[in-house]
């Protein structure tokens, strides 16, 4: 049966990536080749992020990654590229989330006003 | 003196202000005591006040080098009231005017809420409606506002008709357009009241007919509506020029798209060379390719169709140009308008995750999937541009909808007798989009209570998981005993492609037959007393009609399996296969060719009467339930079969009785046989010859509920077959 | 609760009128109550008891928690009366009839952006009143609740596995909403996302973050595990704006 190809995110072609040259490159020139960035880093300077992902997905199983590259672009005071680092698949680690959360307030609807709540407020099936 | 003789205003007085506080007046004035007597700037402060709307009147005037402010306030309005409205009741009227008791009374709003009521009446097909404001003093500039209305009569459509139409005639034409003759038994729509829109419209869908039928230079010349003689309804005529018959020329595929093999897609095209030009196919090719493509992991995908019109040979040659479409980004994904289902139960419907690339085919598919939820009345989808030109926020506006539903059943049907049933459902349990559903049927015959809960999003995955909890009695006249069931079941459920579906699921299940006529068959008292059983089974199912309810297209094929033994006291294994085809047959008829058969063998044991096939009444037209299988000649009780098969030939037809009766005439053939009780003594008489039933029937969804009549004339039977000419089942819900 | 009965029209007295009204209003019938200074204005739109019956009329809608008569009531009042003393209660009555409806983070948040949008302008007309403190808290909550839905479709997002998409989701909450109390979790989350993703250098100057501004919070103490897992520590990138602003 035929599993559903996606791409996630901004996956652009090596051929795209290969035009960025470090020393030459301005930001325009980037975001001319590649688009505005997926994500900014948000704690290191002039760093750049493009990520994303080609996977293969069978019903309801995970979908496995086939392709994922997450480019990193870092510039100089100037907005000349310094540095482009390339991560793939190979690099990514499995983790595991922490379950906590923080508490937030708001009306939670009770279970019974959950069921008998919207039955007249909105004119529904049976409501009018 | 006059304004003009400037000079400084020394004081600004406010005269007649009753209701509205004099400062309040002084903050819309933009001059102050001190600025000069500027005639402009004067013009500009009665202009401010004016706009407030809150005045009738305003004039300014100079007492030596005082600014009088004078002031009418407009009275407010005390209550409104409508007279000679029938057709309408007030509280519908109320709801269109903007003006409320207490609110200021201005000439212009209540203009505005004439047009408004004016609009109402077009709207329900009464153009000669007229209203009249009027208005009552009362003390303190109060008033109450009075709308007179004469209502006129309904300006219906005395008939409607085509000049120029060669290929169809007026009324099929009449069939494509929403416009109607007025006729009695439309009283519930207004589709036969004179609308000009309606008729735009309606140029519009012939347009789309025509180009669906190949006529692709087709052109409405002009739609003329004039009043009849005697001014009681339109004439309606359609001036067309239809224009040459169109077949497809060349159809080809280019591309700039790196390593896309385009002769792949070819077989996915519904435009072929030498089939009639339909502009439909083309539209359909478009969404398909842009689809494929996009499941081959190209992100920006734009498909152009281009068309080349050879007027000689009449063909028109199409190109689909697959092009790199403009890169742009998804950046949010917004929900709104969720008062009650969670974000994540929206969310979790769409094909597109945020940071994306944009693609529209996934973005209506999306659309798709959260109507199908079935929790909003309205879905709307919008693109609004993001951060930067090539990001794009997506913002969905939900209206949600009473997704609960007790609904009251009655029913008739020979097999159960008369039934009525009580189900309280909650489609959208706590905006969790689970569903919790319970119910209860009683009937002469039977008595059933059952919990079903489901959860479509199982561990957050697309599996559909529940459980059912379930007591079935059932009172067996064919087979003189009773039955009990009472026990669980869990599900899960998912697809495997677009359009297969698995579902995997165990029953633990304590059954007993009690009171067990004394003369019934021996083999039927041998099994009184309780059984447990252990039930594990699977369905798949490859679903492709066009719809679940009134398929009139595609097939659908169910295999079935279950496997009693894992614990439990009885073993065996019962399978079945189902498959149905739907072609549809000239103009509106549909022909249903089914097929089913099933198997069940115990396992080291003799299957039972509870497990084994019965196949009669709806399923086997012409014969009872248990009437065409395995039978006890002596206590002429039906045994069920081990095996059975069954085929079905079916035509359904309109009655030409207009599209609003919704009545389908049916002429069938059903042919099967269940055998094999796993007995071979003498009194049991089973044979697999097929028996033939043959006969007409009729199914009606009337506003009250669907209602389903077969008369079955069994041709060829066995003689200890159990024959029943009617099957009938009506089920209203209110 | 009080029954609906509509009442019947009759021209009375201002005073009577409007003594019924407060009579209801003070035995509960909060419904009847708002039906009768709606008379008292309607009868007597010039008597100086008018707009006081219509801020009556709106807190007797808002005592039976029928907030959307409150808000018409107030909003008509504030158009009527802009000078008049009472007019920061209506602002105030009005923030807060918003306020109450706000429901909980997995749901639309229309209600928070609109009361918090009213209690800006609490605070904003009237600065000294004892409104603008109470507004002052309450907006607090209301940003930390709007904070708190980002968050919500971050972690849905993370947990299917979808990193880009949740990077951002945070990050609108450390960027826009820092002095909430979800801050230090959505640094924690990053951590988490660009582990997943392998971006370890990213992942360190978030944990540094973190770590410098919330010491004590588990969350630092996940982040710090979750990096001394994978044998890392947590480094400051010495020249990120971050750390100069928080």
């Amino acid at each position: 049966c035929a599993e559903r190809v996606d791409v996630r995110g901004n996956l652009p072609d090596i051929e795209q990536v290969v035009e960025i040259e470090p020393g030459v490159s301005t930001r325009e020139d980037v975001v001319r080749i590649l688009g505005t960035p997926s994500t900014l880093s948000s704690f290191k300077d002039r760093t750049w992020y493009y990520i994303g992902q080609r996977q293969e997905q069978v019903a309801f199983f995970r979908p496995d990654i086939t392709d994922r590259s997450v480019l990193m672009i870092t510039f100089d005071e100037r907005g000349i590229v310094q540095e482009t680092r390339l991560n793939t698949i190979e690099d990514g680690r499995s983790i595991d989330l922490v379950g906590r959360e923080t508490p937030t307030e708001g009306r939670e609807l009770t279970f019974l006003q959950q069921i008998f709540g919207n039955l007249g407020r909105f004119p529904g099936a049976t409501g009018e | 003196q006059s304004i003009m003789q400037g000079g400084v205003i020394e004081e600004i007085r406010i005269e007649g202000a009753q209701r509205i506080d004099p400062q309040t007046i002084r903050s819309f004035m933009p001059i102050d005591p001190g600025d000069r007597f500027d005639p402009l700037r004067l013009d500009e402060a009665l202009k401010a006040i004016f706009d407030t709307g809150l005045f009738a009147d305003v004039t300014l005037r100079r007492e030596r080098n005082a600014l009088i402010v004078a002031v009418v306030e407009n009275p407010i309005i005390n209550r409104i009231a409508f007279e000679g409205n029938d057709a309408i009741d007030d509280s519908q009227l109320e709801g269109e005017v903007e003006l409320r008791p207490r609110v200021v009374y201005t000439r212009t709003r209540v203009q505005n809420d004439v047009q408004r009521l004016l609009d109402l009446y077009r709207r329900n097909g009464r153009f000669a409606a007229r209203v009249e404001p009027k208005i009552i003093q009362l003390e303190q500039n109060r008033v109450d506002l009075v709308f007179e209305i004469n209502e006129g009569d309904v300006t219906g459509i005395k008939s409607v008709n085509f000049i120029g139409n060669r290929a169809f005639s007026d009324s099929s034409l009449r069939g494509e357009i929403s416009t109607s003759e007025s006729a009695w038994y439309r009283f519930l729509s207004s589709d036969d009241t004179y609308d000009p829109d309606r008729l735009n419209f309606d140029r519009e869908l012939l347009r789309r007919f025509y180009l669906s039928e190949g006529y692709a230079d087709f052109r409405v010349l002009s739609v003329v509506a004039e009043l009849d003689d005697d001014r009681s309804g339109f004439i309606v005529t359609f001036t067309v020029d239809e224009g040459p018959l169109y077949t497809f020329g060349e159809v080809d595929l280019t591309t700039t798209l790196r390593d896309l093999d385009v002769e792949l897609l070819r077989g996915e095209l519904q435009a072929r060379p030498g089939d009639t030009y339909d502009a439909t196919a083309v539209e359909a090719d478009v969404d398909t390719l842009t689809d494929v493509v996009g499941n081959l992991g190209y992100a920006f995908v734009d498909i152009r169709p281009r068309t080349r019109r050879d007027r000689e040979n009449l063909t028109i040659g199409i190109t689909y140009d697959i092009q790199e479409g403009p890169k742009v980004f998804v950046e949010r994904i917004d929900i709104e308008g969720n008062t009650r289902t969670l974000d994540r139960v929206v969310r979790r419907e769409f094909r597109l995750i945020e940071g994306d690339a944009f693609n529209a085919s996934k973005l209506r598919r999306s659309r798709q999937r959260i109507e199908n939820l079935g929790f909003f009345r309205s879905v709307n989808v919008q693109q609004e541009p993001g951060s930067a030109p090539d990001r794009s926020v997506v913002k969905v506006q939900v209206e949600e909808q009473s997704t609960g539903e007790i609904t009251i059943g009655a029913g008739l049907s020979t097999s159960v007798g008369l039934l009525g049933n009580i189900q309280l459902r909650e489609r959208n349990l706590l905006g969790r989009g689970q569903d919790l559903r319970v119910g209860f049927t009683l009937s002469g015959a039977s008595s059933q209570l059952d919990l079903s809960f489901t959860e479509p999003y199982f561990l957050d995955r697309p599996i559909a998981a529940g459980f059912d909890l379930f007591r079935v009695t059932r009172e067996f006249e064919e087979s003189d005993f009773d039955q009990r069931r009472i026990g669980f079941g869990l599900r899960g459920g998912y697809d495997l492609t677009e359009h297969t579906r698995h579902v995997v699921r165990y029953r633990l299940e304590q059954q007993e037959i009690s009171d067990v006529d004394d003369d019934a068959s021996i083999l039927i008292r041998s099994e009184e007393g309780e059984t447990v059983r252990s039930i594990v089974g699977q369905d798949l199912t490859w679903d492709r009609r066009d719809n679940r309810f009134d398929p009139r297209e595609g097939f659908r094929v169910r295999l079935s399996n279950e496997a009693a033994g894992l614990g439990g006291d009885v073993r065996f294994l019962r399978n079945s296969l189902e498959g149905d085809y739907f072609i549809p047959v000239f103009e509106n008829m549909t022909l249903n060719l089914g097929g089913e058969f099933g198997y069940i063998f115990g396992i080291g044991e003799d299957t039972r009467i509870a497990d084994r096939f019965f196949i009669g009444g709806e399923s086997f037209r012409g014969f009872e339930p248990g009437g065409a299988g395995p039978r006890d000649v002596d206590s002429d009780d039906a045994l069920g079969g081990n095996a059975y098969y069954l085929g079905t030939v079916e035509l359904s037809f309109p009655l030409g009785l207009p599209e609003e009766f919704d009545i389908r005439g049916r002429l069938f053939t059903d042919i099967g046989a269940s055998f094999d009780a796993d007995s071979d003594a003498a009194f049991v008489e089973s044979t697999a010859t097929p028996r033939v039933s043959v006969g007409p029937g009729l199914s009606w969804r009337s506003p009250f509920g669907p209602l389903r009549l077969d008369l079955g004339f069994p041709l060829v039977k066995e003689d200890f077959d159990k024959e029943q000419l009617l099957s009938f089942s009506f089920g209203t819900q209110f | 609760c009080s029954g609906d009965e509509e009442l019947v029209y009759e021209e009375q007295p201002v005073e009577e009128l409007y003594n019924r009204g407060y009579t209801n209003l003070l035995e509960g019938q909060n419904d009847l109550a708002s039906q009768l200074f709606d008379e008292v204005e309607r009868q007597h739109p010039y008597s100086i008891w008018a707009p006081k019956a219509q801020l009556m009329a709106a807190y007797a809608h808002y005592q039976d928690n029928r907030y959307d008569d409150a808000i018409n009531t107030l909003d008509r009042f504030i158009e009527l009366n802009p000078g008049n003393q009472d007019v920061a209660y209506a602002y105030y009555l009005k923030a807060i009839s918003y306020y109450e409806q706000i429901s909980d983070v997995g749901r639309d948040q229309r209600m928070t952006e609109l009361a918090l949008e009213s209690l800006q302008d609490v605070t904003r007309r009237f600065p000294g009143s004892e409104y603008a403190r109470d507004a002052q808290l309450k907006i607090d909550l209301a940003r930390d609740h709007l904070a708190g839905k980002h968050m919500t479709i971050g972690r849905y997002y993370l947990r299917q596995g979808e990193y880009l998409a949740s990077i951002n989701r945070f990050r609108v909450v450390i960027e826009d909403y820092q002095t909430t109390t979800h801050t230090p979790e959505a640094l924690h989350r990053l951590v988490e996302a660009y582990m997943a993703l392998g971006v370890t250098s990213e992942a360190q100057a978030t944990a540094a973050v973190l770590g410098y501004n919330y010491p004590g919070s588990d969350w630092y103490i996940d982040s710090y595990a979750l990096l001394t897992g994978s044998d890392l520590r947590p480094e400051e990138d010495r020249g990120s704006w971050i750390s100069r602003i928080f």
